[in-house]
């Protein structure tokens, strides 16, 4: 009777306080559960790790202390990064319950002399979750309500409508003959100022083609004007032929002193009048 | 169409088609050698007549020693040729003073620049102090030997030229030099028919040679003649227009230039375009200035007095493409 009293006690010992691992023999670095649980009853202490339990054994997590039944127990991730045979010290919950201590064998790995070498791991994907997608939904969302609120507010704005005048284009020859008609109404000529009306008349006629037929007629000479109409328009050898002579006479009374006589005057503003009524724009061209 | 001109210009004309009758002998004994090139044979003339210079800018081969000297041979005129080298000293163009042990006394040895056409071949060749003693020369038309100041004869042409191919090895005038010619023509390679016709001339048992036509003092007279063109108040103003167009760009409407253009034209660019233009009158006949006299020159008279700057240079802008934009924004008067 007394042995099974006796075998009882010592059954209710052991079952009482206990540090158990999931092995005594592990890899560098592998993980592993250490579990200490004792009665709540027999507890005085309980043992508070910082970041070892024992000499290299480094605890990686441990759990909330807990109770179930009357039984106190914690649970910890356990792993050591040296090789060699350590040890977990005893753990004295009170005078009466210690735990025995626990030996760990830490191994290295096994290098196989004649395996092939071989990639460094790839870095595991992780799978993407509803954390990675969440701030795209929200950035699009915000675009699209940008995109809405701007839409509908430029739609709703009155458009702005410039009312200017239009510009009104007077036609070149009708500038033309206005400007003919005024230098004849001013009588330069017959006040004696000849080469005053040549060359205002001979202007007059520079500027009208340049304009008519867009080319920089003020900036040429008289005979490129002549061969740069003969190959632009099709004017007919006589309405040349008196261009010519208007543009030589001015010429004449512009850099060489020359006088036309009163006959010529006048028949440089009629040839004037003349070209430019013969090669003025159709209507509706200009 | 008459012309009622002033009598001045009237009799101006008369005597003007009466003494340019010159330039038709002169062109017709110059085109029996040189063939084709018309170009070059007329700016020679305009220099001549205006007691210019003229800086020749081609190719070898184009004809150049061929143009002076056929043009000295229907002067009867005295024609040097210098053929500038790296080695050649200011002795060797205006001559130097001479011991002579048995007179004991130093005697004058004139130079080749004693002449009345020079050809100065490839001046870039030779150092800054030889090209500034003959620019020095063309400019004040006597040379000092020793002491003793010599006038150089009358007419004094010199046709100066540079090969635009080879650059190494050589001195490029400097702009103030280069602006002592009055003309810069540019040559280029003659046409097809030309090219024909100069190989027949040289393939022929004997080569045309040009008739002495005129003497020195036809030219003499012809340079008084020419002064007395007229030249009207606005082609003056065109002319000036134009030379301030290649300073301030800006204010003819070529902005884009106003940062291309280092320098414009100087003041003796404006005086050279309107000699040169009433040279170019007389040659055609005229007692008066036209625009397109000086639309002509404006080229030769100008490409060398435009400094362009690194912007022109990095746009292949060439002073060539300012002075035709220039012409087109600028007014005929």
């Amino acid at each position: 009777m007394k042995k099974i009293i006796s075998i009882l006690l010592i059954s209710n010992s052991i079952l009482a306080q206990t540090a158990k691992l999931d092995t005594n023999t592990i890899l560098i670095g592998q993980q592993i559960n250490f579990i200490i649980t004792n009665k709540v009853s027999n507890t005085e202490v309980w043992p508070a790790y910082d970041k070892f339990i024992g000499e290299k054994i480094e605890i990686i997590k441990s759990s909330k202390i807990d109770t179930i039944d009357e039984i106190i127990r914690q649970k910890f991730i356990i792993t050591s990064w040296d090789s060699g045979i350590y040890y977990i010290p005893p753990i004295a919950f009170s005078k009466d319950n210690i735990t025995e201590e626990i030996l760990i064998n830490i191994q290295t790995p096994i290098l196989e002399e004649n395996a092939k070498l071989r990639d460094i791991k790839k870095p595991i994907q992780e799978s993407i979750g509803w954390s990675d997608i969440w701030p795209w939904l929200i950035t699009i969302l915000i675009i699209f309500l940008i995109t809405y609120y701007l839409r509908k507010h430029l739609s709703n704005k009155k458009e702005i409508t410039i009312t200017s005048k239009p510009e009104i284009i007077v036609p070149s020859d009708i500038t033309a003959l206005r400007q003919l008609n005024k230098l004849e109404k001013e009588k330069i000529w017959q006040a004696g100022n000849v080469k005053e009306y040549h060359s205002q008349l001979s202007e007059i006629i520079r500027r009208y083609t340049e304009n008519r037929f867009e080319f920089i007629a003020l900036e040429m000479t008289t005979y490129e004007i002549i061969e740069e109409l003969k190959s632009i328009v099709n004017l007919d050898d006589e309405e040349l032929k008196n261009l010519r002579i208007l543009l030589q006479r001015a010429d004449l009374a512009k850099f060489a002193k020359s006088k036309p006589v009163d006959s010529e005057n006048i028949e440089s503003m009629s040839i004037a009048k003349r070209f430019v009524s013969s090669t003025k724009k159709a209507k509706g061209n200009e | 169409m008459t012309e009622i001109l002033q009598p001045d210009i009237k009799e101006l004309n008369e005597k003007i088609s009466k003494e340019s009758a010159i330039i038709d002998m002169l062109l017709l004994e110059m085109n029996k050698v040189i063939v084709g090139q018309k170009h070059m044979s007329e700016r020679l003339l305009v220099a001549l007549l205006s007691n210019g210079h003229v800086l020749l800018e081609g190719v070898p081969g184009l004809a150049k020693t061929l143009a002076i000297s056929t043009l000295a041979k229907t002067i009867e005129a005295k024609f040097s040729r210098l053929q500038f080298t790296p080695d050649l000293l200011p002795a060797d163009i205006i001559g130097t003073q001479i011991y002579s042990p048995k007179k004991e006394n130093f005697s004058i040895k004139k130079g080749p620049i004693f002449a009345n056409f020079i050809l100065a071949d490839e001046i870039n060749r030779a150092p800054a102090k030889v090209q500034s003693a003959l620019l020095e020369a063309m400019q004040e038309r006597q040379v000092t030997i020793g002491g003793d100041s010599f006038d150089l004869d009358k007419p004094f042409l010199v046709m100066a030229t540079q090969n635009p191919v080879e650059q190494e090895g050589t001195y490029p005038l400097p702009e103030a030099q280069v602006d002592r010619f009055m003309l810069k023509v540019v040559i280029d390679y003659p046409k097809k028919e030309e090219e024909k016709i100069i190989i027949r001339n040289n393939l022929a048992t004997t080569f045309p040679t040009p008739n002495s036509v005129l003497k020195t003092n036809a030219i003499i007279r012809a340079r008084d003649l020419v002064k007395e063109v007229y030249m009207d108040e606005k082609i003056e103003q065109y002319i000036i227009d134009i030379v301030f167009a290649t300073r301030n760009p800006k204010e003819y409407g070529l902005d884009k230039f106003q940062e291309m253009i280092s320098f414009g034209g100087s003041p003796r660019a404006s005086i050279n375009l309107a000699i040169a233009s009433k040279a170019y009158a007389f040659i055609k006949r005229r007692g008066y200035v036209i625009p397109e006299d000086v639309r002509a020159l404006c080229h030769d008279v100008l490409r060398h007095r435009i400094g362009l700057t690194y912007e022109a240079e990095a746009e292949n802008i060439t002073s060539e493409d300012i002075i035709t934009e220039i012409l087109n924004a600028v007014e005929i008067p």
